[in-house]
């Protein structure tokens, strides 16, 4: 099976944009606020990773440092979720 | 020639050690660091006036958002393209990728003066209430980031030029576009960020 880290760049590009577009489409109202901004926020996360793993080409990278990226996007999203459903 | 590192680096688009320079990294990781302080502060901030910050974020101009976000993404998508030329070792399509990550790139300066004008034009400005300090704030910051990215491809188009008069392009060229690509999808990601946190998130 072809897994995505062997897909071309335009490929994960689509992806991003795709995904990019759904966010969009969900805030101007295809969906509940609630939903819609949960969703933007995973989104986000989801399209984060696609960038580090295929722009910046870290999928194969040392562990370290991806490591302390993947704890950079858990904190980053868990501060925007936290901060929405609090609020 | 190449050293075996580097040839176990390159070979087959794998990977085993990190993209450009370890230093690049320590700031890219730093600046992101500083970046998740400002995402923790605005949701601090919408957390007390949840109304107030509903109301402000429906003045901002979803589109403009969306489209800058299209545009930071596709010039990603070259820089990762230029990237993969120069260690396949093909100059001239490195040059045409990065010629084509600064043409795309370029466009986020015009929406984003665009979006700015037509905030200012609408007498919403930095002072105007909480969510609009950090509205410009944190775009204004991002915005100077993405200057720098843009002054960055500028030296890697001068670097790659005279390797396409040579016809090849060096270790070390590869080296600097690896890292001033890693720069310039901090740019990205970052506004990934910024476009959840200032236009997406629609309060119930």
């Amino acid at each position: 099976m072809i897994g995505l880290r062997q897909y071309p760049v335009w490929a994960v590009w689509a992806l991003l944009v795709g995904a990019s577009v759904i966010g969009f489409a969900l805030a101007e109202g295809l969906a509940s606020a609630q939903l819609a901004a949960s969703a933007a926020i995973i989104l986000a996360a989801v399209k984060i990773q696609l960038v580090f793993d295929h722009y910046m080409e870290l999928r194969w990278c040392h562990r370290p440092l991806r490591q302390m990226l993947a704890a950079w996007l858990a904190a980053v999203t868990l501060i925007l979720l936290t901060g929405y459903w609090a609020a | 020639m190449h050293g075996t590192a580097e040839v176990a680096r390159i070979k087959g688009d794998r990977q085993t050690e990190i993209p450009g320079d370890s230093g690049v990294w320590v700031f890219i990781f730093a600046d992101m660091c500083a970046f998740a302080v400002f995402f923790a502060l605005f949701s601090f901030g919408r957390l007390s006036q949840p109304a107030l910050y509903e109301a402000s974020r429906q003045q901002l101009d979803l589109r403009m958002g969306l489209a800058n976000t299209l545009i930071l993404l596709t010039s990603g998508a070259f820089m990762a393209h230029a990237a993969r030329q120069a260690r396949a070792g093909n100059a001239r399509a490195t040059l045409h990728s990065l010629l084509l990550t600064l043409a795309v790139g370029s466009l986020f300066g015009v929406t984003k003066a665009l979006e700015w004008g037509a905030k200012l034009h609408h007498g919403i400005g930095l002072t105007s209430n909480e969510f609009f300090t950090y509205y410009f704030v944190f775009t204004g910051i991002h915005f100077l980031h993405f200057v720098i990215g843009l002054g960055v491809l500028l030296v890697l188009i001068a670097r790659v030029q005279g390797g396409v008069r040579g016809g090849a392009i060096d270790a070390g060229t590869t080296r600097w576009i690896e890292a001033g690509g890693a720069y310039w999808h901090m740019v990205d990601l970052l506004w990934i960020v910024l476009f959840a946190m200032l236009y997406l998130l629609r309060a119930a």
